[in-house]
């Protein structure tokens, strides 16, 4: 038996005490003992779960199995969601593992599905995972608001690729609070992928270019502060980019909701009614929840809408169930990714409200996407949008 | 695709059979399997109905194939795990809570109903069930097969199982206790011809597949209290529980030496570094003003009875040298350990899913867990602490815990060690090889018999004829040997 990794004995240990309980792939809140586990949840064997994949991590590491494709397509049903790193009262770092195995998978020559290749061929080439002919960057920021864009920003706004190329409508929101507001902004049509793509594909090849790549643009603004519409960006910023910097970053990391919080703290943001009275509920995108411990500043933002009734889903914060939108899921597993959204997007919908809340570009399209396959008369928006509106 | 693999697929749909070699990876070991002995099955299948579990059987017959049930696969002893191979059936999707009968008291379920399943139902009707220090994800059928202590263990002995139905290894079903008549019911285990429910408690899936089961629930009651009592030294901490047990005061009890107590309290701050007090070398002795242990019991029924076992256990434990610790003054000076207390005993649920590997610092060694006269036990926890000082290299951590299981005691050794499982797998050799021993030892000079069998056939040699009968009961019902062989005796 050798160490087939190259990894810290110490984390093969960890594998070791996995009592194979299943607590990973439900809700915390006993009581209620939830599945929260979309790769429980879709592949039923046990197997198909972070306790799972530990006795499949010790398989490999005492090469009592190759790499293959069938772990492969084990591995790539993970959404990323981390229901796993919370639930789990005895191990850490489930979601550290599920990346070791990619980039191991990576390493041995097993080929990337053909979706997920073409995401990764994207990434490298065109700075950002979509595929066929796209427009500019940033085509969506009108010429008027360009304009308005500062020399010397005070904030740098992080746009990220769902929502440059698909969820148009959060990247126009977030502008036109700042502009409303008057904060000095800046977004960059250098702007590269923040590499996220590449790291849940498990391709480390070409990940530390677009990550310098990035530091450095945002370097150059003279920005202190970076605002993200999108949790995977900043958890990627926050959690990970020092680390593949090997050094502190020059600038603070904030998500929208956090940063709203602040302006409304200052006094800088009032927020009004959104003219007319609706109930909502929100969804915690498990990047920004579970994966940045945000919680209840997005809340805390709606509750300030006036007219708006906030109604809690049963599977929240900590206990939220991921939409299928993470992980590249959608990108290689479609359908499970569709019937997850439908489930969520339900659950959603019997809570009686009308807007279906997130704070997530990849949330929203998934949910949008299920709610129109489901013929829901909801509306599906980013809290991004719902300030704007409320904010006259 | 193998004919065997037709076969199967014949019973089951695409998506629940497999053997796709990632997909059996993860039954192939569990955290008592040592590095590099996993085990892989040759297919997983996932039965949803007793049909199908007669089917899989009728299979694996035909093909003289082993088959190794698997509840929810939550242990720590290698007991689901596919030593021979074979075909695994996972029965997690064998979910239902059948019925809560609460004029009866009893549940029937099926074996991937989890803990937490059936105390979340239970709770909406006012009852709950037998809590063993199983995870919420484990399932209560197969944890209550094999008899473990929990906080129901004294009073109404740690047996809550009435009835079974079981799908024999020749395809037959069955079902034992009342259930065997047909409008019986499920309420009971006995009637007027021997026990059969018996016959598969403990036998770890080698008999059959249980499928359903009916088993004990308890009604909350008016009171439900947690009594606590301090005291400053082993013997009359086990006087105590003895006495307690004896005269049928409370509903459990258990004895938590100071280092259990400490860890309680790490669970709590979610502390991942052993504090060095319970990593010190003479264990024995706990840190000054921390008390030797604290011996918690369930007290409930009505308020007048309880208020009554309350002063009984505080005047016995008076005699005894104890001191009567208030809920009150453990909350605000133990904090951890009370929350711990309270939320098993009391509420009924474990605070935290598998805490007992939490110790992340350590390597978790397979229990020793044992049963013995009352009597014996005080010799057994010197022999224990000795064997720990001789044997085990410093720094590790050793647990004590006596635990009321019926009239007699479970009595558990748990040691952590630090360090890796590669860097220490000369020392994890011996220590395996002290473990070899260690229970004849115990069973030689102390009585003390294994609580979960450890795969070492020379005990089924010293039953004499009841070894000999079981032989042929096993020969009987499974003449091809094909359920879960290699797990116990044969």
């Amino acid at each position: 038996m050798g160490n087939r990794f190259n990894i810290d004995e110490n984390l093969y240990t960890t594998m070791h005490k996995c009592t194979r309980c299943g607590q990973c792939a439900y809700a915390k809140d006993e009581a209620e003992f939830v599945p929260l586990c979309p790769m429980q949840i879709k592949g039923k064997f046990f197997t198909y779960s972070a306790g799972g994949v530990m006795q499949l991590a010790r398989g490999l590491y005492e090469g009592k199995i190759e790499f293959s494709e069938s772990v492969r397509d084990l591995l790539y049903l993970c959404t990323t969601c981390g229901a796993c790193e919370v639930n789990c009262g005895v191990i850490e770092g489930q979601l550290e593992l599920f990346i070791l195995l990619k980039k191991q998978l990576v390493r041995n020559g097993v080929p990337l599905l053909e979706s997920h290749k073409m995401v990764v061929d994207n990434t490298l080439s065109k700075k950002t995972p979509y595929t066929g002919r796209l427009p500019e960057r940033h085509e969506w920021l009108s010429k008027g608001k360009r304009e308005k864009m500062s020399p010397k920003p005070e904030i740098f706004y992080y746009v990220g690729c769902v929502s440059s190329y698909r969820e148009t409508e959060i990247a126009n929101a977030f502008v036109s609070i700042l502009d409303k507001l008057e904060v000095s902004f800046a977004v960059s049509d250098e702007e590269w992928c923040c590499g996220a793509p590449l790291y849940f594909c498990g391709h480390e090849e070409g990940l530390y270019d677009l990550v310098k790549h990035n530091v450095e643009i945002i370097e150059k603004s003279g920005a202190t502060t970076v605002v993200f519409t999108c949790p995977t960006c900043s958890m990627i910023f926050k959690k990970y980019y020092p680390q593949w910097m090997k050094r502190q970053l020059n600038f603070e990391v904030l998500h929208s909701t956090e940063y709203f919080e602040r302006l409304q703290q200052e006094g800088i943001l009032t927020l009004n009614n959104i003219g007319a009275e609706k109930t909502a509920t929100y969804h915690d995108p498990c990047h920004l929840g579970r994966g940045q411990a945000i919680y209840e500043a997005p809340r805390r933002i709606i509750n300030a809408i006036k007219g708006i009734e906030l109604k809690d889903l049963s599977r929240s914060r900590e206990n939220s169930l991921c939409c299928g939108g993470g992980g590249l899921v959608p990108i290689g597993f479609p359908e499970f990714s569709d019937d997850l959204a439908q489930e969520r997007a339900l659950e959603m919908k019997n809570t009686g409200a009308e807007l279906l809340l997130s704070a997530c570009p990849a949330c929203k399209e998934n949910l949008k996407i299920a709610t129109k396959k489901l013929k829901l008369r909801t509306t599906v928006a980013d809290i991004a949008e719902l300030v704007n509106d409320a904010l006259k | 695709m193998t004919e065997l693999y037709r076969a199967l697929a014949s019973v089951f749909p695409k998506d629940r059979i497999s053997d796709d070699e990632a997909v059996l990876s993860g039954y192939a070991a569990d955290s008592a399997i040592a590095p590099g002995s996993a085990t892989f099955p040759s297919y997983v299948v996932l039965p949803k109905m007793i049909e199908e579990v007669r089917h899989l059987v009728q299979i694996a017959d035909r093909f003289r194939i082993p088959v190794t049930p698997m509840a929810r696969g939550s242990n720590i002893a290698g007991m689901t795990v596919p030593i021979q191979g074979g075909i695994m059936a996972d029965l997690r999707l064998m979910n239902k809570i059948i019925e809560i009968n609460q004029d009866g008291a009893y549940a029937v379920i099926e074996p991937g109903v989890t803990f937490h399943d059936l105390y979340r139902e239970l709770k909406k009707v006012g009852f709950f069930c037998h809590l063993p220090t199983a995870a919420g994800g484990s399932s209560p059928l197969a944890n209550y097969l094999m008899r473990p202590s929990g906080n129901f263990s004294a009073k109404w002995d740690p047996d809550p199982v009435l009835s079974l139905e079981v799908v024999t290894p020749e395809a037959g079903i069955i079902k034992t206790g009342s259930a065997s008549f047909e409008t019986a019911g499920w309420r009971a285990r006995y009637h007027c011809f021997p026990d059969l429910t018996g016959l598969f408690t403990n036998s770890y899936g080698t008999l059959g597949i249980v499928t359903k089961a009916s088993v004990k629930i308890f009604d909350r009651g008016e009171e439900e209290r947690l009594m606590l009592t301090t005291f400053d030294s082993f013997p009359p901490a086990l006087e105590y529980m003895k006495r307690i047990v004896r005269r049928n005061l409370a509903d459990s009890v258990t004895f938590w030496t100071w280092g259990w107590n400490m860890f309680h309290e790490m669970m709590l701050s979610k502390s991942e570094k052993m504090p060095d007090e319970m990593l010190k070398p003479d264990q024995q002795i706990p840190p000054s003003g921390i008390p030797f242990g604290i011996a918690s019991a369930r007290l409930s029924g009505y308020k007048e009875v309880v208020n009554a076992q309350e002063n009984v256990c505080i005047k016995i434990a008076r005699e005894l040298g104890g001191d009567y610790l208030d809920n009150e003054e453990a909350k605000e000076k133990y904090p951890g350990c009370y929350n711990y207390l309270y939320s098993y005993f009391v509420e009924g649920m474990h605070p935290k899913p598998g805490e007992e590997s939490q110790i992340r610092a350590g390597m978790h060694l397979p229990g020793c867990l044992l049963t013995a006269e009352p009597s014996k036990l005080v010799e057994i926890e010197k022999f224990m602490w000795n064997l720990a000082k001789r044997e085990f290299k410093p720094p590790y951590f050793f647990r004590a815990l006596p635990y009321s299981h019926g009239r007699e005691f479970f009595f558990a050794f748990v040691v952590y060690v630090t360090g890796s499982l590669i860097e220490e797998r000369e020392y994890l050799q011996h220590l395996k090889g002290i473990y070899g021993t260690l229970y004849r030892d115990l069973l030689r000079n102390y009585g003390g018999v294994m609580f979960r069998y450890r795969k070492d056939p020379t005990f089924f040699g010293m039953t004499g004829m009841y070894g000999e009968l079981l032989r042929r009961i096993k020969k009987l019902v499974d003449p091809n040997n094909i359920m879960n062989p290699g797990m116990l005796l044969f």
